[in-house]
């Protein structure tokens, strides 16, 4: 069992670039899918996962180290960026200059390029038309469908993304729900769940 | 397509990985308030000594002089209120509430190196049951931007979205966050009661942090008072180490926390961090109001002066928790 995120954030806050690497290596992942559902662009994606540190390194005094798992906060910054967008990038752009955006055309097997450029072509289009299933609800209620449908986040550590009571996003997500049966476009839970655990982060 | 299988692809990641450690590495560390991470110790005779003092050999308090003779006696009044009164009584199902009202400084760095500082409010509300196995419950507001310098830290705060995280916490034993050790870091049951063993215990968990091995001792103890949970007989052993502590004394008579005035008592640093820590105490009761750091030269938008930490504490005792 290696470090814990609160020991990690603490070494952050004291100024440590190498716990703050550690914490990156942690939950790249996560947050990458998190802006690629936000914004549905595999590459902007990628860009804003890096801003997405190099923000949280900067307010990294803004949050308190105790937290047993410092996702929630991750995904909220990144939820700023997403919105900030424009203007982020031009304050990010010499980092993003030197920053290389992954190209499966370069190196490795021709068939495994091909592989790479379909499954990129296929995220970001499921991501698009889980997006425009969205285009019904309101702002609040997309961001809870994004983080606790597309991306599996619990609701207590989406309310944390957020800044919003866990009660908030229970509501959210009940508005959401009936909504999109409205429309008949209820999106399909990223998990394989079954109804119960569905219905269990919906109550 | 399953969002969920999708990662971050591995070539991007690594160098995104060391673009951000060196990106790191380059931004100096703003604002934070000096708590223990700066080494003042740097020749090998400061070592010994920390040798010397963590060993047992010698203890640091008592022979290099101690507060100023207002200053202690302020601590030493607090002290004899602290045993005089009484620690309310919490009955099974009641509570021990600490309401506090916490200042935290902030700050922002921009790629261009423009600094942007600010103070933000949070206000702590926390439910101790009488059995501490029992269920506590901690309030959080989140961390509220407050107080700005300038109109452009405001408009730059602003525009950036910075937001509290309000939360509402319940853990048994008080591990909010899964910490094991609960919330308070300093197990208050192994300190003597012994104001001269308890400074030297003090010295001990302190030497070579902080700014000064006096002024660190200081932060130590107001970390601990403003806890809120520090029993009766600690408290007043705390106020009487602090008394015994060079260089402590009166920085202000008529000091205002919270809309509460009380006597300062604070020690001046020559160290790097410009900042002056202080506990306040209401000199008619001898209660303590709170803690604060007190910037001693400017910093950025900030004037000299400027409390750039505090915490103002009020414990009472309830029927029910939220």
């Amino acid at each position: 069992m290696g470090e814990t995120d609160e020991d990690l954030w603490r070494e952050c806050t004291t100024g440590n670039a190498d716990a703050f690497g550690a914490l990156f290596d942690r939950h790249a992942d996560a947050v990458f899918r998190y802006c690629l559902s936000r914004c549905g662009s595999w590459h902007d994606a990628e860009e804003l996962v890096s801003i997405t540190f190099l923000e949280a390194w900067r307010q990294r005094d803004r949050l308190r180290p105790e937290r047993d798992t410092v996702l929630p906060w991750l995904l909220g910054v990144a939820t700023n960026a997403n919105r900030n967008r424009a203007r982020g990038s031009r304050r990010h752009a010499d980092f993003l200059a030197r920053l290389p955006h992954s190209d499966p055309r370069h190196g490795g097997h021709e068939a495994d390029h091909a592989e790479a450029v379909a499954s990129r072509l296929d995220a970001e289009r499921a991501v698009r038309e889980l997006l425009e299933t969205t285009a019904g609800l309101n702002d609040g209620e997309r961001d809870v469908v994004v983080l606790c449908l597309m991306n599996g986040i619990g609701q207590d550590e989406a309310a944390r993304t957020l800044g919003v009571r866990t009660g908030t996003v229970k509501s959210r997500l009940h508005r959401a729900r009936a909504k999109l049966a409205a429309m008949n476009r209820d999106p399909e839970p990223v998990e394989q769940l079954d109804t119960t655990t569905v219905e269990a982060r919906l109550s | 397509m399953n969002l969920s299988e999708v990662t971050y692809p591995k070539d991007t990641k690594y160098r995104v990985q060391n673009l951000l450690v060196q990106e790191a590495r380059r931004k100096p560390n703003l604002f934070r308030r000096p708590r223990r991470t700066r080494l003042w110790l740097t020749t090998a005779a400061a070592a010994a000594v920390v040798a010397l003092v963590a060993g047992d050999v010698v203890g640091l308090a008592g022979w290099r002089g101690g507060a100023t003779a207002q200053a202690a006696e302020v601590l030493n009044n607090a002290a004899e209120t602290a045993i005089m009164t009484a620690d309310p009584v919490v009955n099974p199902g009641q509570y021990l509430r600490v309401k506090s009202t916490n200042v935290w400084g902030s700050a922002s760095t921009e790629a261009d190196g423009s600094t942007y500082e600010w103070l933000d409010t949070e206000k702590l509300d926390l439910y101790i049951p009488a059995d501490p196995a029992d269920e506590w419950v901690w309030v959080r507001s989140g961390r509220v931007p407050t107080t700005f310098f300038d109109a452009r830290t405001k408009e730059y705060v602003e525009k950036n979205g910075f937001k509290p995280f309000p939360e509402l916490l319940r853990a048994p034993n008080g591990s909010f966050y899964g910490s094991p050790g609960g919330w308070v870091h300093t197990d208050m049951s192994a300190l003597p009661r012994d104001p001269y063993r308890l400074l030297n215990s003090i010295y001990k968990q302190t030497l070579g942090k902080g700014q000064s091995v006096d002024g660190e001792a200081l932060v130590f103890i107001a970390d601990l008072l403003r806890t809120g949970v520090v029993p009766a007989d600690l408290r007043a052993a705390l106020y009487k180490a602090a008394a015994m502590i060079p260089g402590v004394t009166i920085t202000e008579n008529q000091a205002n926390l919270d809309g509460r005035t009380g006597i300062a008592i604070g020690r001046t640093e020559e160290g790097p961090s410009k900042t002056r820590q202080e506990i306040i105490i209401d000199a008619a009761t001898g209660l303590l109001i709170g803690e604060r750091a007190i910037l001693t030269e400017p910093q950025g938008s900030m004037p000299a002066g400027t409390a750039i930490g505090w915490t103002a504490i009020e414990t009472s005792v309830t029927n029910t928790a939220p």
